[in-house]
Order: structure tokens, then C-alpha cells, then sequence
């Protein structure tokens, strides 16, 4: 028994290494899962404050670009007002509620922090569960694809970006129909890479790539880039595309937050699809 | 000794601010990214009990994490480095061993000695940082890269920093 005390004092440091070491891993592995514990959900809160108020002083370098990218999404608002139609026949103008069902909702939110020069890249923004935000809601831009919620507290929210290893965005190449998924290889923050696409779809340089719709997260038809140039994969029969995306990640700063309203309804169904198998 | 605490607590609040507010947002053609805040614990004295710069260094590590959104990296790659410093350090240690009272500086042990000392600390440390980020090997040469890269510029800055803050000689 004494000797295993004396075994245990030679090596206390090592295992008291072991232990600080075995904590800060199972972090790692918590931060990785979609909802990690209650300890980072409150620190969160804390670092969210403190990124908010530095946010306030920050955002005022940007304010010129800032306003260009706003007035030009109010052009576009501007442009789908029902006072830029005209009345084309009485009978359209009814809205008939049985034949549309609305099935997302956009709430719209500000960048409080985005990193682009990690390997994963997240961003911050300025809505919690307070209003409404949940893990896994999709996230947009005005001008695309921007990434999709991981962890919520009351009134901040992080969201796992494009840049980030675990992201895959399903992808559809809309001139030749064919699907794919979009990763990102962690070199450049404006490049992202295609997947999947088989070799027989036609592809070209220039053309833009839009979210399939196939999964719960973003709606059908979401920008996210155009191709730069492709090549096929070694020993396989599928493209490798590289993709400019275009959401700026260094300058993004207001976002939308993607509400499926039917979305319980659908995994409902896909989980007793894979129960039956 | 109370005021080498002080100290030591005022280099920690600075080192993390300095570390959060500004390098945090450094890129350099998206690869380089400086982490300076190390040089808290490369500054940390000889006699330092090695159980309490384990603490530190936990500490130290968890703060960065809860202000980049990082979940334990900056921890196990701290602890993993603050682990090593004695070996480091009774690797390099003079002929007739280190003056009593001395610190790891270069004011201290000289400019050749520091380099390779915070050479070696920095380069684990962002080889840790930057392998359990990917945590895979498919893209080991970038990694590897990033790393190297990273770890130039980080031991740039601190020695900067070296010759900013302690350059002045004690009067002992």
C-alpha cells in the first residue's frame, strides 16, 4: 500500500496533467456535438456581451459598405412592393390560403463576430431562444449561403459557417439538374468545394449553383456561388468543383435566419423510414 | 514576491485582450494566425511550482477558448506545452545551472537562449493547436504549414513584445 502511494507521489504531476488534459478533451468532444453543455451556453452569454459591445465599435468601420449592401437590398424590396405591379386582372390578385402554405420563416439578425482564418469558422449573432432560435435553423445572407445554427443561449446564437469542416451543403447544379454536396477544404475563405456531381452533367465555367431543398435547413433555390473550374476526381466518376462562394465571410454582417415551419413534420417521417428498415 | 503577483495578473489580463481583441482578428492570407498569449506562461519564473503552471495553463487556456469559440483547443494545447517547459528548460540549462531569481527572459538568459527556448515551447504548442483543430491527418501538409507559419510569426511578436516591456534592468 505505501508503495503505491509513493508510485502514486512520483507521478502526480503527470496524471495531474492527465486529468487537466483529460477535461480540456472532453470539451473539444462537447463542442463538437450539436448541443453542448450548460457550462458553454452561459459562457457564451458572457463572451456574446463582451463581443456585442466591441461589435458597437467596430461596425462604424464598415458603415459605408455597409450602406451600399442595405441600399441595395432595398432596392430589390422596393422592386417587389405591390406598388411595383401593376393589376394585371382582377382574378389574380386573390391569395387563395388553401393553395399556399407559408413553410419558412426569415428573421433577420446581425453578425456580432465572424472568424474566417480558422480551420472551422463560426459566426456570432444577436438573437437567442428569446427570439425563437433553435440548433440547426439555416442561416443566410443577401447574397447567399451563410451556415446553419450550432448552440443558442437567451439572446446570442453561433453558427457553424460554410468554412467549417463539418459543413455540407446539399447543392444542386440547376442547368444540368444533378445534385452534389458542398464542402470546404479549409485553404481559401472564398472557395468552396463541390462534390458528387457525377461526370455526365454538363458543367461550365460561370455557372451558379443554388441549395437543392433536399434537406430540412435551407429552402430550395438559396445562392451560394458560382464555378470557378472543375476537374474530374482521380479514379472516380464524379466532378471536383471549385466554387466561388458568394458570400463575403470577412465582411458579412446582417443575416437571415431560416424557419422551417414543417420541418418536425419531415424528420417525423424520415425517422420512421430508417425505423423500418 | 506581491508584486511579482500583480504583475503576473496584469500580464495575463493584457496578454488575453491583446490575444482576443486584436490577433484573434489578424489573417494573413488566411493562414497565419499570431497566438501571443504564451508568452505568459514562457514568462512564468524558474521556481514556479510545476503543479501550479499546470493551473495556469489550464486557465490561461480556457479563457482564450470562451472568447474565440474554440471548446478546449487553446486548453489541451496549452497544457500540453506548459507540460513540456520543464523538460525544455533542464534540457537548456547552463553549465552551473541557473542563477537563483532568474527568469526565462532575455534580459536574464540572453537573446540566443531565448530564441531557441520560445522557439521550441511556441512550435509544440501550435503543432498541438493546429492538429486537434483539423483533429485528421488528410490535410497534413497544410496543417503543417499553417503551423509553421504561425509559429514565425507568433515568436516574431513575442520577442517584440520581449523588448517592449522588459528591457528596462532590475536594480538589485
Amino acid at each position: 500500500m505505501r508503495n503505491l502511494f509513493v508510485l502514486f507521489w512520483k507521478y502526480h504531476l503527470f496524471l495531474l496533467f492527465l486529468l487537466l488534459e483529460g477535461i480540456a478533451f472532453l470539451l473539444i468532444v462537447q463542442g463538437n456535438k450539436h448541443h453542448s453543455g450548460q457550462f458553454y451556453s452561459s459562457a457564451n452569454a458572457v463572451a456574446g456581451n463582451w463581443y456585442s459591445l466591441v461589435n458597437n465599435v467596430s461596425e462604424y468601420f464598415d458603415l459605408k459598405q455597409e450602406n451600399q449592401e442595405l441600399v441595395r437590398e432595398v432596392a430589390e424590396l422596393k422592386s417587389l412592393e405591390p406598388k411595383a405591379f401593376r393589376v394585371v386582372s382582377a382574378s389574380e390578385i386573390e391569395i387563395n390560403d388553401t393553395v399556399y402554405q407559408q413553410q419558412y420563416k426569415f428573421l433577420g439578425a446581425k453578425v456580432i463576430k465572424s472568424t474566417v482564418n480558422r480551420r472551422n469558422n463560426y459566426l456570432m449573432l444577436n438573437r437567442g431562444t428569446s427570439d425563437g432560435l433553435a440548433p440547426d435553423m439555416g442561416v443566410i445572407g443577401p447574397n447567399g449561403v451563410v451556415g446553419k445554427v450550432q448552440d443558442v443561449s437567451e439572446h446570442f446564437a453561433t453558427v457553424t459557417s460554410v468554412l467549417h469542416k463539418h459543413t455540407s451543403i446539399p447543392t444542386l447544379h440547376p442547368s444540368s439538374g444533378f445534385p452534389g454536396l458542398l464542402n470546404w477544404d479549409g485553404a481559401d475563405p472564398t472557395v468552396g468545394i463541390l462534390n458528387d456531381v457525377p461526370l455526365q452533367a454538363k458543367v461550365a465555367e460561370g455557372d451558379t449553383l443554388v441549395t437543392s431543398g433536399s434537406s430540412t435547413i435551407f429552402p430550395e433555390g438559396v445562392a451560394i456561388g458560382t464555378v470557378i473550374d472543375f476537374e474530374p476526381k482521380p479514379e472516380s466518376n464524379f466532378h471536383r468543383i471549385r466554387v466561388r462562394l458568394f458570400t463575403n465571410f470577412y465582411t458579412v454582417s446582417h443575416c437571415f435566419v431560416v424557419k422551417n415551419l414543417l420541418k418536425s413534420e419531415q424528420l417525423e417521417l424520415e425517422n420512421q423510414m430508417v425505423q423500418d428498415e | 514576491m506581491s508584486s511579482l503577483v500583480i504583475r503576473s495578473i496584469f500580464s495575463f489580463l493584457f496578454l488575453v485582450i491583446l490575444q482576443v481583441l486584436i490577433l484573434n482578428n489578424i489573417q494573413l492570407g488566411g493562414f497565419i494566425n499570431p497566438y501571443i498569449y504564451v508568452l505568459f506562461l514562457l514568462m512564468l519564473p524558474l521556481q514556479t511550482p510545476r503543479w501550479a503552471s499546470l493551473f495556469l495553463g489550464f486557465a490561461l487556456g480556457l479563457v482564450i477558448d470562451v472568447f474565440s469559440q474554440t471548446y478546449g483547443l487553446h486548453t489541451a494545447a496549452t497544457l500540453f506545452m506548459v507540460y513540456l517547459r520543464p523538460f525544455v528548460l533542464r534540457f537548456m540549462a547552463p553549465r552551473d545551472d541557473y542563477e537563483f531569481g532568474a527568469r526565462p527572459s532575455i534580459r536574464d538568459m540572453g537573446l540566443v537562449w531565448f530564441l531557441s527556448y520560445a522557439g521550441v515551447l511556441v512550435v509544440i504548442h501550435h503543432l498541438a493547436l493546429f492538429f486537434l483543430e483539423v483533429f485528421r491527418f488528410d490535410e497534413f501538409l497544410t496543417t503543417l504549414l499553417r503551423a509553421a507559419l504561425s509559429s514565425v510569426f507568433s515568436l516574431g511578436l513575442i520577442i517584440l513584445t520581449q523588448f517592449l516591456t522588459y528591457s528596462e534592468r532590475k536594480t538589485t
